[in-house]
């Protein structure tokens, strides 16, 4: 065996892709040959900078910036497909119909009238699935999308097909309505545009505000409302929906949830603004008689030393010399 | 395949959305980190991670169980990172003895300047060294950084790199060899 072969064993070995009997074969090589011997040095310490440097650690805020971003994407491209796009697909599918005008008239004529009926036709919704109260529901436009032909054989001169209607809806509601709470805490999530979800974080601020307790002690606002609030103030690239989502979220019975939202705040975002509101929030907590937790002394330490507001640093010191008076 | 993977793929070929994004946040940490340490930037590594599930969810009802999701998965991750052209503009060089006008009206170059930065020597010899990885991996061909990436970065086995890269295990290492070759001759002045 040459050299080559031997230097390329040495890489393989250092990758630990070699089986036995190969690294038994190279180790007695590297006994004889001192060329190899400084080969497998020199390798092993390019593999260590290598090591050293790698890239490639993906946090969770990260992946879920990724999420929804491609949730959002996702949303427009189905939403997107049009029903004139659909439709001329279907007229392309079926073009050999055009070989004979009759079924061609036939057949323009029976997709038309139906679109049109599913566009205009008043009626059209009754048996169509629709969120919340009738009464406060508005129609608009129905986008077809997803046609396909169950029976192309037009000889007959009927023609059958499946669609996907969506219709965009106008919803009025009271914002105590579940149905509506679920909605705009789904926008709030999915929404591209910061606009609007700033829109959204402040109807369901008002929501947060006007909640109340029921008997077994639990918010009679939907359990969604404060996870979509949740979500956005960990992951929502605009500072001026996180802020409104906290703001939000204070509002709620403190719980566990919260306290690791608002330390998540305090640990990773890099607006100080939020971060003075998170101390802010825990202080607030632990005057109204919550005790503070390892976790949260640990990291109020590390904020003391090394956060970049002075404002955050004297209020974490603050707080961990109160919990140690009490 | 796990059964619950498999009735995961089974609902989301009909169309169900919830099983789908189950299915997907099985795995898709694991394809933003091969993504993010083959483009080396988080806005390009969530643009690949976007193409890749869009393709995902565009052919999952064409998937015929002849191979394990992961493995299709990641075949897709590959071709995406493979053909994705990043959109970051490079910045342009700029010569440290270049001067310009600092606040005090003095003319300083921008060497000046780096000499105060306050890094140690530890940290800047580190992020010269983590440059210097970088642009030697520019300057491999698509299908050698792939193999870098996918076999030093996230320790996948050359047997497995070749199933996602959908190419023999020899093919595998010599892109491996001819990376190691081009990257040492890149660093020569770190390993010297």
């Amino acid at each position: 065996m040459d050299h080559q072969i031997f230097n390329e064993m040495i890489q393989l070995a250092l990758l630990d892709e070699l089986n036995d009997d190969e690294m038994k074969k190279l180790h007695q090589h590297l006994i004889e040959c001192s060329d190899c011997q400084a080969e497998y040095d020199r390798l092993n310490k390019y593999l260590s900078i290598i090591n050293q440097n790698k890239s490639g650690a993906v946090d969770d805020e990260l992946l879920q910036e990724a999420r929804n971003q491609f949730r959002r994407k996702l949303n427009y491209d189905i939403s997107r497909q049009s029903i004139l796009e659909k439709l001329f697909s279907a007229f392309r599918k079926n073009i050999w119909i055009y070989k004979r005008p009759a079924l061609a008239g036939a057949f323009s004529i029976a997709v038309g009238l139906f679109a049109g009926y599913l566009i205009f036709s008043p009626g059209s919704s009754s048996n169509m699935n629709l969120i919340g109260d009738k009464n406060g529901v508005e129609e608009n436009a129905t986008t077809i999308s997803n046609v396909r032909f169950i029976n192309d054989s037009s000889s007959t001169g009927e023609v059958a097909f499946t669609f996907d209607a969506i219709k965009q809806v106008t919803m009025r509601g009271k914002l105590s309505d579940p149905s509506v709470q679920r909605i705009l805490a789904e926008a709030l999530v999915n929404e591209k545009n910061p606009g609007t979800r700033i829109q959204t974080v402040n109807a369901l601020a008002n929501i947060s505000n006007k909640q109340e307790s029921l008997p077994t002690g639990k918010s009679n606002v939907n359990p969604k409302v404060k996870s979509a609030l949740l979500t956005a103030l960990k992951y929502d690239g605009n500072p001026a929906v996180r802020m409104e989502a906290l703001k939000a979220l204070l509002n709620f019975p403190f719980d566990n949830d919260i306290n690791e939202a608002l330390l998540f705040v305090l640990q990773r975002d890099k607006n100080s603004g939020l971060r003075i509101a998170a101390i802010n929030g825990l202080a607030s907590a632990t005057q109204n008689g919550k005790t503070i937790d390892p976790e949260t002394i640990k990291i109020l330490n590390q904020k003391i030393k090394n956060d970049d507001n002075e404002y955050v640093r004297i209020r974490a010191a603050s707080l961990i010399k109160e919990e140690n008076i009490q | 395949m796990t059964q619950e993977e498999n009735n995961l793929i089974l609902a989301a070929q009909k169309g169900d959305r919830t099983a789908f994004e189950d299915l997907i946040y099985l795995y898709d940490k694991n394809v933003l980190g091969i993504a993010y340490s083959f483009a080396g930037s988080s806005e390009d590594a969530k643009d690949i991670y976007q193409e890749v599930f869009l393709r995902v969810f565009k052919s999952i009802k064409k998937f015929e169980f002849r191979s394990e999701f992961s493995t299709w998965l990641y075949r897709i991750t590959t071709n995406v990172c493979l053909t994705y052209r990043t959109q970051k503009k490079k910045l342009a060089y700029t010569s440290l003895d270049e001067e310009y006008d600092a606040e005090d009206g003095e003319q300083r170059s921008l060497a000046d300047s780096l000499i105060g930065s306050g890094k140690t020597d530890d940290q800047a010899i580190g992020s010269e060294i983590s440059e210097q990885i970088e642009t030697g991996l520019e300057k491999l061909s698509p299908q050698q950084k792939m193999v870098f990436t996918l076999k030093h970065f996230k320790g996948y086995k050359i047997k497995e790199i070749s199933s996602m890269m959908n190419c023999t295990e020899g093919t595998v290492k010599n892109y491996l060899f001819f990376a190691t070759q081009r990257m040492r001759e890149h660093l020569k002045d770190f390993l010297d």
